[in-house]
């Protein structure tokens, strides 16, 4: 007794029950006996699925070998150094929504007080490994995704196929309809990938040679991105005006939401809210929130020690007590989790410039041709929603028969308004999730004006169904005006808390959560990590502070200094107020492609 | 001293099936469930006057899985618990201490895997397979084969075969 083979048939099953998925295609062309062994051996595939990976959600029927085969085949096909593996893309993105689908659920939807273990020191600082996981409870086909892209030639090869990157290579000049299918896999994965596509790429360029720093097609497709995202011509009936085909059929266009992400990020690197532990804890971990249930409260976490026991709020539970009696009776749940606070930010240019571009004089660009390059400043405004189910309803004609749609309705907030909009500081806003026939989650949402319905939105939430990325779309005008103005938009939910309903301000005076977010935006910088100061936009000191002006007197009319005395002097440096710029830096007849020029100047709102 | 620390030192004798008397302490004998559901049926009083028959295991290996057995006296018994959830123990890597237990000639260590095995400990039996699973590790199947002593019984065109039913594993 005293070779492998002559073990017991149960404990050779054992041993290779504990052997690396990648070793199994030497084990099967080793002999017969463990060629026979394996084949079709659930029990040992299913042992191996679960040292490599997570346990997938309760109910999930997996095929284990096929997983595991498909694991072994995604990691050498990342792992290679070929050149043309892109060829492989299809195969790629369909193991990877897998695994994202198939990632253990973090029941963020459930948990508010307590506080994953982030990387928090205290007081205010944060330290980042750039790499690690900041999810409390470290799914591993993340960090495994993460593993398989962290190799430039792979995310090169996978995440930048789309229309708008071949553009910027040179190689496509015409839009195909409907949309070729690898640039939308190609949109999909990056979209799933998130948006820390350029910080990466800003980071491989600083390690290596000079020469190659200037030519990255990343650091140059924001102007790419841009004449995508406010090109009228993308905003159709046939797509609703979301980020969807232009087709009625609520398919997602996921070159539209690339291109809003790519646009995002950007501006979120302006404003120096990358790190931002709201921006980065999701957007800038590579498929971090992607995938279903991956919600967690972050905000609660965020605001040095923000105890929400203070909060002018309700948890959803009390919520749903209150819940009248004929909706308990269907016993009716919101799938999508809705109701909480809700972290957004909407971009958007100058109206002169937007008109100019989409209605040039002597237009003659043809239908499947992109508009020039778009290169001028944009404004962002960070909000936050305080929102919460009104209604929940059976799917209508066009739903997914099998999710209801859901009716919220609540307040929003602009956190940096500056005085002269104040008018806009505050709004309704009232909307509808419903899943689409494709298995997406679909948000519209109207924003109101002192009683007006002004603007509208319409998005998809990256992941899925409680999902902590969020949802990522267009907004607009809501009688769609033909001239506009569009522009994009992302939110995402930071804690569970529900507004209160006999306030009409929505509890937001005495938020201590808004209040939080508020200081953290008056100086994200505080959130780089040490010896990182690989900034390539950074915002002129000038620019920054006329962004942050309206925050300091709300600050002070919270009153709650206590908190925040160490900010003493950074808010007595701003005393005064330096007067809005309103600058148009349209310079525009030829939009050029260097993404450095004149995208500084930040913009007051029209 | 309460009567379950006096049981837990109490000395008792294994007999190995080359009939070699083995005294052990009874807490440590007790890290094999076999063992420990052996004492409970026999009572106290019989394993205190007789010796335990093992009757599958040598003095050599059984002398190995009681030393591996004496180290291991404190940690957590097994529960029926961790079986079903062995998630987390199953990816934890071989401790120090057990990777130098497990430097030994290929026969003893299917040897400790099959007595680990007989005397139902798991704990034991875990790091022994992962011991040869790491043995496969990287290998390409010629040096699996002249790792394990196995022959290659394909012909070339069951070798092809096998290739091409197995695309997923091909370097591309």
């Amino acid at each position: 007794m005293g070779t492998l083979l002559q073990l017991p048939p149960e404990l050779v099953h054992h041993i290779l029950g504990y052997v690396e998925p990648q070793d199994l295609g030497s084990i099967i062309r080793t002999c017969h006996f463990l060629n026979d062994t394996l084949k079709g051996n659930t029990a040992v595939y299913r042992s191996i699925y679960h040292r490599a990976l997570d346990t997938p959600p309760t109910g999930k029927k997996i095929e284990w070998e096929r997983e595991i085969h498909d694991l072994v085949r995604l990691q050498r096909i990342c792992s290679s150094q070929n050149t043309h593996k892109e060829s492989h893309l299809p195969f790629v993105l369909a193991a990877v929504v897998r695994l994202l689908w198939n990632a253990s659920r973090t029941e963020g939807d459930k948990k508010d007080v307590e506080s994953p273990s982030l990387p928090f020191e205290g007081n205010g600082s944060w330290h980042y490994p750039l790499h690690a996981m900041v999810y409390p409870s470290h799914p591993r086909n993340i960090s495994f995704l993460n593993f398989l892209f962290s190799s430039e030639e792979t995310r090169e090869a996978f995440l930048t196929r789309s229309f708008i990157f071949e553009r910027a290579r040179g190689g496509r000049k015409h839009f195909q309809n409907p949309p070729n299918a690898i640039h939308q896999q190609s949109a999909k994965l990056h979209s799933l990938f998130g948006m820390a596509l350029p910080m990466l790429d800003q980071l491989s360029r600083n390690n290596t040679t000079a020469a190659r720093s200037s030519d990255s097609i990343i650091s140059r497709i924001r102007p790419f991105a841009c004449s995508k995202v406010y090109d009228l011509r993308e905003y159709t009936t046939g797509s609703g005006w979301g980020p969807f085909l232009n087709d009625g059929s609520w398919r997602v266009d996921w070159e539209k939401v690339e291109a809003i992400l790519l646009v995002i990020e950007a501006n979120l690197r302006k404003k120096r809210l990358d790190k931002w532990p709201l921006v980065w804890a999701l957007w800038m971990k590579p498929f971090a929130g992607s995938w279903p249930g991956s919600y967690w409260p972050w905000g609660t976490v965020i605001s040095w020690g923000y105890d929400d026991r203070f909060d002018v709020g309700e948890d959803e539970e009390s919520g749903e007590r209150e819940k009248s009696g004929q909706e308990k009776a269907k016993n009716r749940e919101d799938p999508y989790g809705v109701t909480g606070t809700w972290f957004r930010v909407v971009c958007f240019i100058d109206y002169n410039d937007f008109f100019h571009y989409n209605f040039p004089v002597g237009d003659a660009i043809p239908d499947n041709v992109p508009r020039p390059l778009l290169n001028v400043g944009e404004a962002t405004r960070i909000i936050v929603m305080k929102i919460s189910v009104t209604k929940i309803e059976d799917p209508g004609e066009g739903d997914h028969p099998d999710y209801p749609v859901v009716t919220f309705s609540g307040k929003s907030r602009s956190l940096d308004a500056s005085e002269l909009w104040q008018d806009d500081a505050d709004s309704d806003i009232r909307g509808t999730v419903r899943m689409t026939p494709e298995g997406e989650v679909r948000w519209t949402s109207y924003s109101i004006f002192e009683g007006e319905e002004r603007w509208k939105s319409e998005g998809i939430q990256i992941g899925g169904l409680k999902s902590g990325r969020g949802v990522v779309g267009n907004w607009f005008d809501k009688d769609h005006d033909p001239h506009g103005p569009c522009g994009p938009t992302a939110f995402w939910k930071i804690s569970n808390k529900k507004p209160v309903n006999d306030d009409n301000d929505g509890g937001n005076k005495n938020d201590r959560l808004i209040a939080h977010l508020k200081v953290a935006l008056m100086d994200p910088g505080l959130y780089e990590s040490e010896g990182e100061e690989a900034e390539p936009d950074s915002v002129s000191e000038e620019d920054y502070e006329s962004e942050s002006d309206g925050v300091v007197e709300d600050f002070y009319e919270l009153g709650d200094e206590d908190d925040f005395e160490d900010y003493g002097d950074y808010t007595d440096s701003l005393g005064v107020v330096p007067a809005l710029q309103l600058e148009d830096p349209f310079d525009d007849d030829e939009p050029v492609e260097d993404d450095e020029s004149g995208e500084d100047d930040d913009l007051g709102m029209y | 001293m309460s009567a379950k620390q006096d049981t837990a030192t109490q000395t008792i004798t294994l007999q190995s099936n080359d009939n070699a008397m083995i005294p052990v302490e009874r807490c440590v004998a007790e890290r094999s469930m076999l063992i420990k559901n052996m004492i409970e049926d026999l009572g106290d009083e019989m394993i205190t006057n007789e010796p335990i028959p093992i009757p599958n295991v040598n003095e050599p290996v059984l002398k190995k899985v009681i030393e591996w057995c004496q180290k291991h006296k404190n940690d957590a018994p097994q529960t029926a618990e961790e079986e079903n959830d062995n998630r987390k123990k199953t990816t934890d890597p071989i401790d120090e201490w057990d990777q130098k237990f497990m430097q030994v000639d290929q026969e003893m260590l299917f040897e400790i895997i099959l007595a680990a095995n007989y005397l139902d400990i798991k704990a034991l039996l875990d790091v022994g397979c992962k011991t040869v699973a790491n043995m496969i590790k990287g290998k390409s199947p010629e040096e699996i084969r002249k790792t394990f002593n196995i022959t290659n019984d394909f012909t070339p065109e069951e070798e092809e075969q096998i290739r091409r039913e197995n695309e997923w594993a091909e370097d591309r």
